[in-house]
């Protein structure tokens, strides 16, 4: 993207055929000037919504986090960046990022290969493909809360389905207490992940497919590239666009992961904090594990977490963008 | 992206056929599995809309013993399905709206060159999708009941709409900086003011992009959750999500009412999303789509 | 495109607008909000009664469920949008909104004379009364299926060595002996409560309160040692299992106990309405006390910015007598603070017969010790897998006891 601003070169002023009169030089000039930044104040509205409701808040919620604020009452005692410190070397904040990160690689690399295949096979237009595409995106339409409840039944070792479908193909031994067994749990929720963000990766690797000129594929073939080469030579570079989009929104959502993980494994990222992720544990520092017993409440501490989880990735995402970008320029 | 190859035996059309044919069946086989994958929990989810509670736990996978349309109606007033659906409704449509539409303005803003500026801005709209939303919530509740427009849909829509221009600004700046720089200058000789320029030239242009982002920003905003349950609770600004899980008790839930609601509040976002795909199919071969 | 957008918010700005309207009416309405949907058809009965009863008052009830209301709640009353009543959790939280003048101080304006000691004591938070349980209390003890002890000729047990016995002759015949839902730690955490008070009983309690008793005490420790070795009788993959499941299995008689309270009964016969339970206190420890715990449901406040305090209170008043009482007991199967017995529940008839022996309240509703509740959800899980010892346990639960001088 900012290779991309940089690049758009200044074209010359065509010359129109009619007579215009021109204006003296120097009001010319400032006459350009003015046409030069007038469409910068198209960002005006934006910009005051954007401020208004997203900068200012935050700027409040970052004074909140500089005081020993619970969540209830009214003690805001001023105690700096004492949150933060704690924050930084707390165990658990680590612990969860950690998990962060192994879903993050785990679903980037289902993404890309199954997402991938599968959006390839649908462009190849076979029939129903509508109704196809409609089907793989509805786990990202449908709300969380009902179809992550579903999970959890379906994955039940008591009066689940997923067991005996096991046992029923005869791979009985592969049968598991998924969400509740420390090993096997996080991957798990993975892999439910997987089947709600596999709509995504169809939708953007098919826009960057159906966007490629069919001549370059054509040309290619008539070459006698086969497809295994028409795909990688020709289509593949070509994609780095959706590539570097998708990857970027991968990143944003399973950091940003909240719903399913909690929907799954409860808020205290059962078994043993096991599935524990950022997300949660933001949650459950502003408004407590349970409802039963406030006592753990820490508002203030919760956005101290929060912001500097904010920091991390915003620094992630921006070497994350500009190496991929740059990989889409050499592409 | 020329290719150097070897002589490569010139094929029979016929087996070629024959090939297309093998493939076209794997292809199917496929996606017909994967679908079923896909579906297999949201089939359940819609059969057990249809059951009671002692049915649910009973016979989780069956077909219901006992038909319970009444959860359908239950949800239509309990939940308050009547009042919560026109409501995600016109939140939806208007923040979709709003914000689309502003994304484009900041897009067409920020394509030119004027470097610092345009990256700082660009930069800053974008960080808007980490910002997270416990931090936020509570000054953003409580500068919306200073602006009076708390109990309101308004509460509502104008957060949405600054939360969807982070996406809005990532998806549309980069389509609109690719637009070829001789249009603009043609429209601007020919005496168009930028306003002009940005409607006639730019909009028609951003058409796909335009489409993306108002399924992107569409989806959470009909789904979420949490900012209305802490800033829209008035009963006549709620939205459906938070109806649903009205349903879910602490020491027992109704969960055929909740599937039930959760299957009224996801057929329109398909139906938009099925008239919203045509569309993008038809206006994605008119321009490139960049990420 | 921009027409469309133009006339989409021009319809939405109409449609936004009207949504907000309030009623221009001469009766007094007073907003609530209550965390359990589940009883919502019971409590709209009460309701129901009062509005009978006081024809120029109109309630306003909202149910949400427990986690997202304090979600709610904490949010609306920092920003002064709470609504008239509430509930919030005993302890530091009801005293930190009673310091900072957003509930109103109910000392002498409430009569609680009516109520048991230990609601009264409830009520009482350093030397204030700023809330009052007012949907009674709900009792936890040791639910177990009649068939199935019948069936195998068993009683429910009273001590760790009868409970183990159990176990294993239950196990013995492939039936899962207890039910325990473990994902978000609610259930370790009171069967530690209960397993810790049949050592400590009420006295020992006190003790730990003021810091004269500690957890990491050895006899006190056999408590952890209980809990971690029960885990072996719990169903497959409790430590996945929701709650809600939890309860579902055992209601399909799929497990022959479960850890439980008053308040989960109704939720049985919802999924199971043939369903056919006993109740007992909690096993003790050998040589202890088997115990129950008690805990106030629902304490309300009254919002200090309610514009009709009076009649705030007149409502409040009159939850906590005899007539909302007998309706609470009835139709939400809670054990009551009157002092009153169900009319038709045998069930809960036994389970106050239960809370007869040996009751302790509930440990998060006490200054000193609302962190253990929180600390036993976080490490039990570890103590199951045996990557915690008893003692370490303990240690980690002692540090979270903030003993005071005072009871």
């Amino acid at each position: 993207m900012v290779d991309q601003l940089a690049s758009v070169n200044r074209a010359p002023l065509a010359q129109s055929g009619s007579d215009v009169p021109r204006r003296p030089l120097a009001a010319r000039r400032r006459g350009k000037t003015a046409r030069k930044y007038a469409h910068l104040w198209f960002v005006l509205p934006g910009l005051l919504f954007f401020c208004l409701f997203m900068i200012y808040p935050a700027i409040s919620g970052f004074a909140i986090s500089l005081t020993a604020w619970t969540g209830v009452g009214n003690d805001f005692h001023f105690i700096g960046l004492q949150n933060f410190v704690t924050a930084l070397t707390s165990w658990p904040l680590y612990r969860a990022a950690w998990h962060n990160l192994i879903m993050f690689v785990a679903i980037l690399i289902f993404q890309h290969t199954v997402g991938l295949f599968i959006a390839v096979q649908l462009n190849a237009k076979p029939r129903f493909m509508e109704v196809y595409r409609t089907i793989l995106f509805l786990p990202v339409i449908i709300s969380l809360v009902s179809t992550g409840f579903i999970w959890t039944l379906m994955l039940s070792p008591n009066i689940g389905v997923i067991n005996p479908l096991l046992q029923s193909m005869g791979l009985g031994f592969l049968a598991h207490s998924w969400l509740s067994d420390p090993h096997l749990a996080l991957p798990t929720v993975i892999a439910v992940q997987c089947w709600n963000v596999l709509g995504w990766a169809i939708i953007i690797y098919l826009a960057g497919l159906q966007s490629i000129p069919e001549e370059l594929v054509q040309a290619a073939e008539m070459d006698g590239a086969n497809g295994w080469q028409r795909f990688w030579r020709v289509v593949f570079p070509l994609l780095s666009p959706s590539f570097t989009s998708l990857t970027v929104l991968t990143f944003i959502g399973q950091f940003r992961v909240f719903d399913i993980v909690y929907v799954l494994t409860g808020p205290i990222g059962s078994p043993n904090f096991e599935t524990d992720v950022l997300g949660t544990l933001i949650y459950r520092s502003a408004f407590g594990g349970s409802s039963m017993s406030s006592n753990d409440v820490r508002m203030s501490y919760a956005i101290a977490i929060a912001l500097i989880v904010f920091v991390a990735m915003a620094v992630v995402s921006t070497i994350l963008i500009r190496v991929l970008r740059r990989r889409e320029i050499d592409a | 992206m020329t290719m150097t190859v070897a002589a490569i035996p010139h094929r029979k059309p016929r087996s070629r056929k024959q090939d297309r044919r093998a493939a076209s069946f794997a292809r199917h086989l496929l996606l017909i599995a994967v679908s079923i994958i896909i579906l297999l929990p949201i089939g359940y989810m819609i059969l057990a809309s249809f059951k009671s509670v002692a049915d649910f736990f009973g016979n989780p996978y069956g077909l219901p013993t006992d038909w319970a349309f009444d959860n359908y109606t239950r949800a239509w007033t309990d939940a308050h399905v009547s009042i919560t659906l026109p409501n995600t409704i016109i939140v939806t449509l208007c923040s979709v709206a709003g914000s689309t539409f502003l994304a484009s303005l900041i897009a067409f803003g920020l394509s030119r060159k004027e470097r610092p500026l345009a990256i700082g801005l660009y930069t800053l709209f974008v960080s808007g999708l980490l910002v997270p939303v416990q931090m936020i919530i509570l000054p953003l509740f409580i500068l919306l009941k200073q602006l009076g427009l708390f109990g309101t849909l308004f509460a509502l829509i104008l957060p949405y709409i600054a939360l969807g221009l982070p996406l809005g600004v990532l998806v549309l700046t980069p389509i609109a900086a690719a637009i070829p720089r001789d249009l603009v200058s043609a429209a601007q000789v020919d005496g168009a003011t930028e306003w002009q320029i940005y409607r006639r030239v730019v909009l028609p242009l951003l058409k796909p992009g335009l489409i993306s982002v108002a399924i992107l920003n569409g989806v959470w905003m009909w789904n979420e959750f949490f900012i209305p349950l802490i800033v829209a609770f008035r009963p006549q600004a709620q939205t459906m999500p938070v109806g649903i899980v009205s349903f879910i008790g602490v020491y027992s839930t109704e969960w055929g009412l909740v599937f039930a609601s959760v299957v009224i509040s996801t057929i329109p976002i398909v139906v938009a999303y099925l008239l919203m795909t045509r569309q993008f199919q038809s206006g994605l071969t008119a321009g490139a789509l960049k990420g | 495109m921009k027409h469309f957008l133009t006339k989409a918010l021009l319809v939405g700005a109409l449609l936004a607008s009207t949504a907000s309207f309030s009623f221009a009416d001469d009766k007094v309405v007073l907003t609530m909000w209550h965390g359990h949907p589940e009883w919502k058809g019971a409590v709209d009965k009460i309701i129901a009664k009062y509005e009978e009863e006081n024809p120029n008052v109109e309630i306003q009830l909202e149910e949400i469920p427990g986690q997202d209301l304090t979600a709610r709640l904490n949010t609306a009353l920092a920003a002064g949008e709470a609504p008239d009543l509430f509930a919030l959790q005993l302890g530091p939280t009801v005293g930190a909104a009673g310091a900072a003048g957003q509930i109103l101080d109910l000392t002498g304006k409430v009569d609680i004379s009516g109520l048991t000691q230990a609601a009264q004591d409830a009520s009482n938070y350093q030397g204030h009364v700023w809330s009052v349980p007012t949907f009674g209390s709900y009792t936890v003890g040791l639910y177990y299926q009649n068939k199935i002890f019948a069936d195998n000729g068993i009683k429910p047990p009273t001590n760790e060595t009868e409970f183990m016995a159990v176990c294993k002759a239950l196990q013995a015949k492939g039936v899962t002996p207890m039910i325990a839902p473990a994902q978000d730690g609610i259930i370790p955490a009171f069967l530690y409560m209960m397993m810790a008070s049949s050592v400590l009983k009420a006295d020992g309690f006190a003790d730990l309160r003021t810091g004269k008793r500690k957890l990491t005490d050895p006899d006190v420790v056999k408590a952890a040692q209980y809990l971690q070795d029960i885990y072996p009788c719990f169903e497959d993959g409790s430590l996945g299992t929701a709650y809600v499941e939890g309860k579902a299995l055992f209601s399909l008689g799929r497990g022959a106990m479960l850890e439980g309270g008053s308040a989960d009964y109704a939720g049985f016969v919802q999924t199971n309405p043939k369903i056919d339970v006993g109740v007992v206190p909690f096993p003790a420890v050998d040589g202890g006390m088997p115990a129950t715990v008690t805990g106030m449901q629902d304490t309300f406040s009254v919002n200090s910015k309610t514009a009709h305090p009076a009649e705030a209170i007149k409502f409040i008043q009159w939850l906590i007598g005899k007539e909302a009482a007998q309706m609470v007991v009835d139709s939400i199967t809670l054990s009551n603070t009157v002092g009153i017995a169900p009319s038709n529940n045998p069930v809960m008839s036994q389970m106050i017969t239960a809370s007869k022996s040996n009751d302790v309240r509930v440990w998060y509703e006490f200054p000193e010790t609302g962190d253990v509740f929180a600390a036993v959800q976080q490490n039990a899980q570890a103590l199951f897998l045996k990557q915690m010892t008893p003692e370490e346990f303990s240690a980690k639960l002692q540090a979270a006891v903030k003993p005071s001088a005072a009871k």
